[in-house]
């Protein structure tokens, strides 16, 4: 009895459900009635009136300065003629919408009197992948062209001029690197046709250009732009308006940046000028460039592979993305380590002969001087930059309190720049030459890493750093190039997020001062390295450096030159490093000189900072 | 040859009325598949049809199959289901920020479509056990478990959308079970009072589209535009519509092209064949869930008869909630139109459903 009405409630409660089903139906069937039979004309009239087209428009992209207001990166307008695909579809096939388009380009081709720029394939490929982007039939059109136009074709359905803000560089190669260069940005975020047409926006694509684009980006705003049939503009609403992006204010100072690219001439190389008191990074200059105006608004094929092909590598920025065996250049800090280590002063003199022997079955290795340097102290050794001092130094206190004080100094470690691509050079540890050599660190790599030579390895700018943090006495400051950010000129300049604080070192004022003497004598005493490198009315300290590389009997040295200025109260770190020279008096000093002449000197053409 | 003749002669039993609607909702998606791509040169209608004919060889194939057999791979199936969906988060292809599918190269697997089979299969097993009395709390609560779970995995993806249809199987099923209507009542109340709970799981984009909903001109450029323009494209079509490939809404654009052939193809046919398409439409659908509930009416067997009534909520749910939000009578949650709407996987798993409901056809009487 109960099993029978069981299943006549299961029989039952299907029904039910079904009826629901149908219910729902119907309510679905009712409602539609409503929407398309009984209030269908209304959606008729809305669609009519619907010719709006949702324009997106890119902020205006802010502007990059230097310290003192000079425009290093702009925005010009450009007028160019484009094509709305869209509004150009013909119904059918593609290639009918094609072969209209084409026969357009060449129509208006022989009006202006400007050979086509497009090829159909472009068109197809534009029109099956960006179509809601505008395609840009010819850029950069004189007045003339542009008369000839508005005389001979106008605006018409699916064609129409686009002015169209195109990054200019005034300074074409400056800094060209680190400002890095804007290309075509994507199509914005595929939010399902929220807009039928952008207008191309900038993106950057190296450089600072890239790693400040979000500040430098505006936000986007949209316009309805109402379209008659014949594809005029009745009326533009703007729905929101752009915002523009911010300007970039930089701590490079043109002015020293040119006096540094000018100075390196053709040689491949770079030059950092840093400010000691700040961190402020003042030039950052390499050779071999490349104008930043070739590179907007895109790169043609024929540059970019001059670019890539060029040996010199043209397009790597140098004070930051490489790394040396920093030389002799290193002694100081190999010194200043000695003297902070508590097991050497500055009076603790090595006797040199001229040569060194490692351990006891090494072969012995030669100091600069093969007939030896006699008996010196610290100061003398610096200045005289004595490999078998540093070599006895380095085996009396041993790596660890070297390797402490250049770690922190800063070797090993990104500075924290904000270019891209920096690299950290190498601190060598007993682990990290396990995995590239299978080795611990033995003393001849330890006495070669004394005099800058071997596993170590610094990039430029973590030179100048060091140098700054030498200069003033023992305060790390973060290399920076950026002052802030704003968008007019009556705002206050800000950073996002604050630079890190200045880490001061609490070294021994005696100690520190023991090593800057030695810098000075590299200078100013009558047997230092770079007395050559003297400036009028300038007391300046200064260390060479010339590193072996590549295979043993290269004659070409990395040649550098670190200094800093003037030498009681520094106001300026630099460096100077020429990739491939003669050695670091032949092509190092005589730059350091020209470039402490132009600041500092008693005829100095350009007035110095601060 | 004979002998040949003789294993596909169960298939004459077939329920020819619903196989007959399913081909002709098929053969229109195609048809409004390519009405949608028009002008585009979309090839979409051609894969279409190659998933049909990929479908079409599976739906009698299952039908063949002894669906009693399910009874015990029911616990696998659902273990792989459940396997499939967990591996989503790992291995999952993204899309607009959904971890939904399996790259498979010739088709995105969506393990959800497995799952949802399996859930069916596995509530048919517990509720269609004739020792189990329904009308106790202590046996509905295990299958809500059983449901709950690959719930939340789908949820999470997400898709809000198949996760509610695992809600109505299981309600569907439960009621069929013969449950008492206190119990039916108090998950009732217990769901009512879970929404604002849910409320706050879900994505901001989710509560978007509800507040679209709740107010069409909120956002009209942005969030309100699918389902703004969709309503359009429908309104506009009138009682006989603008005609085959002449709906503006689509051609022009303003119906966006990624969505038109797929989770708004309704809003396409009813701007193309107006009231009277839209109508013909949901009657073939209508004609499937009868065929579906006669099926289940006359099957002896309680567990093929909860299996075709899991089918049924199943087909049900997705054809109403789709058809519902196109039309701009529920808010935006991204389901296909069973059967019509283009893409490979819902063809192949919603055909693989209806011939699992045919297998039990043939079966009975």
């Amino acid at each position: 009895m109960r099993k029978l009405s069981d299943t006549d409630r299961v029989r039952l409660r299907i029904r039910l459900l079904l009826g629901l089903m149908l219910f729902l139906q119907g309510g679905i069937l009712a409602f539609l009635w409503n929407l398309q039979v009984v209030q269908g004309h209304t959606f008729q009239d809305q669609i009519s009136s619907q010719s709006l087209r949702r324009v997106r428009h890119p902020g205006h992209r802010g502007r990059i300065l230097d310290r003192n207001g000079m425009v290093l990166a702009d925005n010009r307008p450009s007028v160019g003629i484009a094509l709305y695909p869209e509004e150009l579809r013909l119904p059918g096939r593609q290639s009918r919408t094609l072969d209209r388009i084409d026969a357009l380009l060449d129509e208006i081709s022989e009006k202006i009197g400007m050979p086509r720029t497009l090829t159909r394939e472009q068109v197809a490929r534009h029109y099956q992948n960006e179509r809601m982007l505008p395609l840009l039939a010819w850029r950069d059109l004189d007045d003339r062209t542009v008369a000839r136009w508005a005389e001979r074709v106008g605006p018409r359905e699916g064609v129409d001029l686009l002015i169209e803000p195109v990054r200019f560089y005034p300074l074409n190669d400056l800094l060209a690197q680190t400002l890095g260069y804007v290309g075509r940005g994507g199509m914005a975020d595929p939010d399902e046709g929220r807009f039928h047409f952008q207008i191309p926006e900038m993106e950057g694509k190296a450089g600072l250009e890239l790693v400040f684009d979000g500040m430098l980006r505006g936000e986007a705003g949209a316009e309805l732009v109402r379209i008659d049939v014949a594809s005029y503009k009745h009326n533009v609403e703007v729905l929101v308006p752009p915002v523009p992006g911010y300007d970039v204010h930089l701590t490079l100072d043109a002015r020293l940046q040119n006096l540094a690219e000018r100075v390196l001439g053709t040689e491949t190389g770079s030059i950092v000028l840093m400010d000691p008191r700040n961190g402020e990074v003042l030039a950052l200059a390499t050779y071999p460039r490349y104008n930043l105006n070739d590179m907007v608004p895109f790169i043609s094929h024929t540059v970019w592979n001059t670019l890539i092909q060029d040996p010199r590598r043209p397009l790597v920025n140098r004070p930051v993305r490489e790394h040396y065996a920093p030389g002799s250049t290193l002694k100081p800090f190999i010194c200043l380590a000695g003297l902070l280590s508590g097991q050497v002063t500055e009076d603790t003199t090595y006797t040199c002969h001229g040569s060194y022997q490692p351990g006891p079955n090494a072969a012995p290795m030669h100091c600069n001087n093969r007939f030896g340097h006699g008996t010196l102290d610290m100061r003398e050794a610096i200045a005289r930059s004595c490999n078998v001092y540093m070599w006895r130094l380095a085996e009396d206190i041993g790596y660890d309190p070297m390797f402490a004080t250049l770690e922190g100094l800063g070797a090993g470690q990104k500075t924290g720049i904000e270019t891209d691509f920096e690299v950290a050079g190498i601190l060598p540890t007993d682990a990290w030459k396990r995995q590239r050599h299978n080795d611990i660190l033995r003393r001849g790599d330890i006495a070669n890493i004394s005099i800058g030579q071997g596993f170590l390895t610094t990039t430029p700018l973590q030179m100048a750093l060091m140098t700054a943090t030498l200069a003033n006495g023992g305060t790390h400051h973060t290399p920076t190039l950026l002052r802030g950010f704003r968008r007019s000129e009556d705002e206050p300049l800000e950073r996002p997020d604050p630079r890190p604080a200045p880490v001061a070192k609490n070294w021994d004022s005696n100690k520190v001062e023991a090593i800057r003497e030695g810098m000075l004598g590299t200078i100013m005493g009558d047997r230092g390295t770079g007395r050559n490198a003297r400036v009028d009315g300038l007391a300046y300290a200064a260390k060479t450096g010339t590193a072996q590389y590549g295979p043993p009997g290269n004659r070409r040295y990395r040649s550098w030159m670190i200094a800093f200025a003037p030498y009681d109260n520094p106001r300026l770190a630099a460096v100077v490093l020429i990739d491939s020279g003669l050695g670091s008096g032949i092509d190092a000093a005589p730059r350091m000189q020209l470039i402490m002449q132009a600041l500092f000197g008693i005829n100095r053409s350009e007035a110095p900072r601060g | 040859m004979d002998s040949l003749l003789k294993r596909f002669k169960p298939l004459l039993k077939l329920d020819w009325v619903a196989a007959g609607a399913t081909l002709s909702l098929l053969a229109l998606g195609v048809v409004f598949i390519y009405s949608a791509g028009y002008g585009r040169e979309s090839d979409q209608w051609l894969k279409q049809v190659l998933f049909i004919l990929i479908g079409l060889p599976l739906y009698l194939g299952v039908a063949m199959f002894d669906y009693r057999r399910l009874r015990e791979m029911a616990p696998v199936l659902y273990v792989v289901g459940l396997i499939l969906l967990a591996g989503l988060f790992f291995f999952g292809m993204s899309i607009y920020g959904a971890k939904r599918w399996y790259n498979l190269r010739v088709i995105f697997f969506q393990p959800a479509e497995i799952a949802k089979v399996a859930v069916i299969a596995l509530l048919a097993v517990w509720f269609g056990d004739p020792l189990r009395n329904p009308r106790r709390l202590r046996s509905v609560m295990p299958p809500l478990v059983i449901t709950l779970i690959p719930f939340a995995l789908i949820a999470a993806q997400p898709d809000v959308g198949t996760a509610f249809i695992l809600l109505c199987i299981y309600g569907a099923m439960l009621f069929v079970s013969g449950t008492s209507w206190r119990i039916l009542g108090m998950f009732a109340l217990v769901g009512v009072l879970s929404l604002p709970v849910a409320w706050t799981m879900l994505r901001p984009y989710h509560r978007d589209r509800i507040m679209v909903f709740l107010e069409p001109d909120r956002d009209p450029l942005g969030r309100g535009w699918n389902v703004r323009q969709s309503q359009m494209a429908v309104g506009s079509g009138g009682l006989h519509g603008k005609g085959f490939r002449q709906g503006t809404q689509n051609l022009l654009g303003f119906l966006p092209t990624t969505v038109a052939p797929t989770d708004f193809i309704y809003s396409v046919i009813a701007e193309e064949k107006g009231f009277v398409g839209a109508t013909t439409m949901l009657m073939l659908y209508s004609v499937i869930f009868v065929a579906l509930a006669r099926s289940a009416l006359r099957c002896p067997d309680p567990f093929g008869r909860l299996l075709i009534v899991g089918i049924l909520a199943m087909f049900c749910a997705h054809v109403t909630i789709n058809v519902a939000m196109t039309v701009g009578l529920m808010p935006i949650i991204g389901l296909p139109l069973p059967l019509v709407s283009y893409g490979g996987s819902f063809v192949l798993s919603t055909l693989l459903a209806l011939g699992l409901a045919q297998s039990v056809h043939l079966r009975t009487g």
